[in-house]
């Protein structure tokens, strides 16, 4: 009784999951390798700033690349702070945006849920340790892209093979539709992300709470990234990933700490402010205290990075 | 029929009886004249292959004003699936002195998957609820909780090791936890194992073309059984562990101990040393010339020029004379304890020797109260299983037991459907085991006296190295939170209900 995704075909770039989940019986359509030349590997400058990088390129690669990490610090933390060595030099960029979710009801080939076309949610009755506080959707599993938090952070766009500069937030949807996990069509496949021109004098931070020091999914997990003028918060973007069913900006506690000095009183306000408006099932209330620790940690290391110059 | 197994990954637990599917395919052989092989995916490893069976306990305490027990009340409630016959509240038994115990173990059937033998069977959580209600007491009394534990506890060896453990520094330093976001704490458990021992056990030796040969039906079950043997010859015949072979795995071979209640070590380097005196012997008499007077490898000379023998030595008894008066532990249980021991020895031919393979530990943690992850930065494992037969493999084993039960304390459950029973943690990112990074250095402290009746002086140490861990890394905990984990794995999720002041966590 394998209880598969529809038989649609997927593409396949790195295939750090895929290749697990056809072991398991979860994923048996036709798979569709990607053209090289399609979504060519390799980070480039734009003319009118900002970078072009290709979906191939791998997530090793995004987080040493020197024009990143200059450019886009909250990237390049996120991009080494995710899975393990061995996955993120196989893993592509494209891959861990439009990579499924990680829900054990999903992944367990005996069992139907909404996300493998079938009917209901049942971790929404059932199991839901590691389920969403932010319930938005009728699947409760957590998106599971690390690097689309820190993309929606940058306002990323993305070109497929049909479209062109899709904001990120708009590619991702809202987690409603089924059998996947972006709002992108069955047969659209992502070829680039397309980031704006740098902010001058970021600051930025990733961190993922989880029970283990590494190699673990998140709990909940934070990308930050901030300005700061004479002590003060000029910009700053804060998305939450493993709360909701797309990565989380937290525009509250963003409009919270925006203009605030950056004191343990505005982290702590920012904080508050971040899990406004949380709706968790019963057994992941606990993400809401973690988020709220993740706030508070990342904009002070921000605020200290700053401080020290 | 004939059973190989000659190599064994890893068989800590659930591989103690033949299961189902072995048993189908055995007779799926035999019927159709044709190999039949097993392999569990790990989805069904992780969701029927047997697990360490989960049980509730309820624990009960009345120390008296000079630290010891008056009373002691434990039911335990376990959780096995459709398999039966827990035993968990009954070891507490066999550990500190009381006026009186109430001691209760109820199975709670249902229809999930059935538990097995685990590293310790019912140890572990045992220790959880006692090793953890002694530090309440002593917490609450004023009293250091390893002296507390020295006052009600009259076994010597564990009396030595309550002194090594205070005597440590971790332990004579700690002192408050601080107010920060991080806290740290220090926590000590005890724990103990019965020292079993297989009474029927045979080991063949042999002199084949001048090499030393060693042959039985034992298994290594990657502990280092075959290394045990090795070196205990080694030592006895003043030759090398390399220079010895040693053939086990097989059942054609003399009959060896099942590898479960840590009962191998004590059951085979006797008989071991029986079949070496034999082999002596036998050699010295049947040999034409003695090696030169002098020689610094005489047994090198007697069995290069010995001619092809073999015989066979088995189990002999402990010596009666010993500081416990030959009482196994189980006569401290009483007259149900002996009648216990008594059809142990004439159902199985397992025996119960006197003395108990002892532990005490002593763990550091140091909790980030913001994300709520404990992180176990130091820790000391005091062991007592007598000589070590082999040195370093007692350390893997003493280390190995800590952190699969470090495991155990912070990260490994089953997770179900509550509906349908479907197991879900069944691949290794939803199942939790340690990583390397989780591991603290771990200093182990071997006591090395105390069996010097058994023949070689070495008992097991797999299971006892594993009781007390997740209870030290709790009282760890509670030092560093001033509240107390009363469920394991203590995820970030249960802390968060903990620091919260609720004993439950997301469930």
């Amino acid at each position: 009784m394998e209880h598969a995704s529809r038989d649609v075909p997927e593409f396949r770039a790195g295939a750090t999951d895929l290749s697990e989940r056809r072991r398991s019986g979860v994923s048996r359509g036709a798979v569709l390798d990607i053209d090289p030349a399609a979504a060519p590997a390799g980070v480039s400058a734009l003319a009118a700033g900002g970078l072009r990088i290709g979906a191939l390129t791998t997530v090793a690669t995004v987080a040493a690349d020197t024009a990143i990490a200059r450019d886009y610090p909250a990237l390049a933390a996120a991009a080494g702070g995710l899975a393990t060595p061995q996955i993120r030099r196989a893993a592509t960029l494209g891959g861990a945006i439009a990579q499924r979710n990680r829900c054990w009801y999903f992944r367990n080939p005996d069992i139907a849920c909404l996300k493998k076309g079938g009917e209901g949610c049942p971790a929404r009755e059932g199991n839901a340790l590691y389920a969403v506080a932010f319930d938005t959707a009728p699947c409760v599993a957590p998106h599971p892209s690390t690097l689309a938090a820190a993309l929606i952070a940058y306002d990323a766009r993305l070109d497929t093979n049909q479209r062109r500069n899709v904001p990120m937030v708009e590619a991702l949807g809202d987690g409603r539709a089924a059998s996947r996990e972006t709002a992108l069509a069955s047969d659209e496949m992502i070829a680039a992300v397309v980031l704006p021109p740098p902010t001058p004098g970021e600051r930025a931070a990733y961190k993922r709470a989880i029970g283990r020091a590494h190699s673990e999914w998140p709990l909940v997990e934070l990308v930050v990234a901030a300005t700061f003028e004479a002590g003060v918060f000029a910009w700053v973007r804060l998305v939450a990933g493993g709360v909701a069913p797309v990565p989380l900006r937290l525009h509250g506690a963003e409009a919270v700490a925006l203009g605030k000095p950056a004191s343990t009183e505005t982290f702590l306000a920012a904080a508050a402010a971040s899990v406004e408006g949380a709706n968790p099932l019963p057994q992941s209330r606990y993400k809401l205290d973690l988020l709220q620790g993740l706030v508070r940690d990342l904009l002070e290391t921000v605020a200290e990075q700053n401080r020290s110059g | 029929m004939r059973v190989l197994a000659e190599h064994v990954g890893g068989g800590f637990g659930s591989k103690g009886a033949l299961g189902m599917e072995t048993i189908a395919a055995v007779e799926l052989a035999k019927a159709s004249c044709a190999p039949v092989r097993v392999a569990y995916s790990r989805h069904e490893e992780l969701s029927v292959a047997g697990y360490r069976p989960a049980v509730e306990l309820k624990l009960a305490l009345l120390p008296s004003r000079d630290g010891g027990i008056r009373a002691l009340s434990l039911t335990a409630y376990s959780d096995a699936g459709v398999a039966a016959n827990n035993t968990v509240a009954g070891l507490a038994r066999l550990i500190y002195t009381a006026q009186a115990k109430e001691l209760v173990d109820y199975d709670v059937l249902n229809d999930l998957p059935p538990g097995s033998p685990f590293r310790g069977p019912g140890g572990p959580p045992m220790a959880f609820a006692l090793e953890q209600g002694i530090d309440e007491a002593a917490q609450r009394l004023g009293i250091d909780p390893l002296a507390m534990r020295k006052r009600m506890d009259n076994n010597p060896a564990r009396a030595r090791l309550y002194d090594w453990a205070m005597g440590l520094d971790v332990w004579k330093t700690r002192g408050a936890p601080g107010e920060g976001r991080y806290r740290r704490g220090v926590g000590a458990a005890a724990g103990y194992w019965l020292y079993l021992w297989q009474a029927d056990t045979k080991a063949e030796l042999a002199v084949k073309d001048g090499r030393l040969v060693a042959r039985l039906a034992v298994q290594d079950i990657g502990t280092g059984t075959r290394t045990v043997i090795a070196e205990t010859l080694a030592r006895e015949f003043g030759l090398d562990a390399s220079d010895i072979e040693v053939q086990l795995g097989d059942s054609r071979l003399p009959l060896g101990p099942g590898s479960g209640g840590s009962r191998v070590t004590a059951s085979i380097v006797p008989a071991l040393l029986d079949a070496s005196n034999k082999l002596k012997a036998r050699v010295q008499a049947a040999a034409r010339q003695a090696p030169a007077p002098g020689s610094n490898a005489p047994w090198r000379e007697w069995l290069a020029a010995s001619l092809d023998l073999s015989v066979t030595g088995g189990r002999p008894e402990d010596d009666k004379r010993n500081i416990y008066g030959n009482a196994s532990l189980l006569h401290e249980a009483g007259i149900v304890g002996r009648i216990f021991g008594w059809m142990l020895r004439r159902s199985q031919k397992m025996s119960v020797g006197a003395g108990a393979p002892s532990s005490v530990q002593v763990v550091e943690v140091e909790v980030d109260t913001w994300l709520a992850r404990v992180r176990v930065l130091r820790a000391w494992s005091g062991i007592s299983v007598g000589k070590l037969a082999s040195a370093p493999l007692a350390r893997n084993q003493a280390a190995g037991a800590f952190i699969q039960s470090l495991g155990h304390a912070l990260y490994e459950a089953r997770e179900f459907d509550p509906r349908t029973g479907h197991v879900l943690s069944v691949n290794l990112d939803d199942y939790r085991v340690p990583g390397i990074a989780d591991m603290p250095p771990i200093e182990v402290h071997f006591d090395e006296s105390g069996f010097d009746h058994v023949p070689g002086g070495s008992v097991g140490i797999g299971e006892v190295a594993a009781v007390p861990t997740p209870a030290a890394v709790a009282n760890a905990i509670r030092d560093a939170l001033g509240v107390r984990p009363q469920e394991i794995p203590i995820r970030p999720d249960r802390l968060l209900a903990l620091m919260k002041g609720s004993a439950h966590g997301a469930r």
